[in-house]
């Protein structure tokens, strides 16, 4: 008789598919981790809202917080209804003030959690911040624009 | 005594033992591609894609700028899912100051753009030769 040893065969048809399974979870991992993430434009819409800021300020001057929105053509609900996934701030400098760290300094401040734009490279729920000083008058003070905002998908 | 070996039977008994692994391999490498395929073309990328390409633009405007946006990637994108009605794919709200974008039924991608602008003349136009987005941007709404 011609014996084959077939349970050797067998235990290795399982390993086979085993190893399938476990590089075909690989690849679907790996692909949702790339094609998943959205597009990264934080970092962009950041900086294109402190450049129309800055050309705000230069033009018209400081406005007071109240009159802030309207003033440098905002949309409202952009700024305010964002539930701090935008944040705004414009600091005179000062010697021993710190703008991103200081809760107390700010002539204009929309949103809170200025410290944690030092945190942006180490994870995604961090907001991306652009920041620049410029001079008005005789004083020189610091903007800084915070940005999480991210593309909604929702029911059509 | 036997002292001749059937090679030809030990060749093709060879080939039939590993048959079903060659089998299996080659489903394995079909629907990883096509899975692959499938999220390079799906709807949510391309939609992110362009709704902050055109929020971006408008971002940057500073009124008056009269935009077109090749967007026949998308289009393509969006017939393949079964998408049938053009104007549904690329929507301004000037109310929300949003722009959405809907390349599968069901579902759509929607982002706000920061400057109080009043986009005007949003339309698709189709072929000629490419599906191209127009519009124009007006800072009248602050006026």
């Amino acid at each position: 008789m011609h014996k084959r040893g077939e349970t050797g065969s067998q235990i290795m048809f399982v390993v086979f598919l085993s190893l399938l399974l476990v590089v075909g979870a690989g690849i679907v991992f790996g692909v949702y981790m790339f094609y998943g993430g959205e597009y990264e434009f934080r970092n962009e819409e950041a900086g294109a809202l402190l450049v129309h800021i800055e050309n705000c300020l230069m033009e018209k001057g400081i406005p007071l917080q109240s009159e802030f929105i309207k003033t440098c053509g905002l949309n409202e609900n952009y700024v305010i209804g964002s539930k701090e996934e935008i944040m705004i701030k414009l600091c005179e400098i000062k010697a021993g003030e710190d703008c991103f760290e200081d809760y107390t300094a700010g002539t204009i401040v929309f949103g809170s959690n200025f410290p944690a734009c030092k945190f942006a490279g180490r994870g995604e729920s961090y907001p991306r911040c652009k920041s620049s000083e410029i001079a008005l008058g005789n004083v020189e003070y610091e903007l800084i624009v915070g940005n999480n905002k991210h593309a909604r998908r929702i029911l059509a | 005594m036997r002292f001749i070996k059937n090679k030809k039977a030990e060749g093709s008994d060879l080939f039939y033992d590993n048959a079903i692994y060659l089998v299996l391999l080659g489903v394995f490498l079909v629907v990883m591609v096509a899975f692959l395929q499938q999220q390079r073309h799906g709807a949510a990328v391309w939609e992110d894609y362009y709704v902050k390409a055109i929020v971006g633009l408008i971002e940057r405007s500073e009124g008056g700028e009269q935009v077109t946006i090749n967007v026949q990637r998308g289009t393509e994108v969006a017939v393949g899912n079964k998408m049938e009605d053009f104007k549904k794919m690329f929507v301004i709200d000037n109310e929300k100051n949003e722009v959405c974008v809907q390349f599968s039924v069901g579902k759509k991608t929607c982002m706000s753009y920061f400057n109080n602008v009043e986009i005007l003349d949003w339309e698709l136009k189709l072929g000629r030769p490419i599906n191209k987005l127009h519009f124009r941007i007006w800072e009248g709404k602050n006026a």
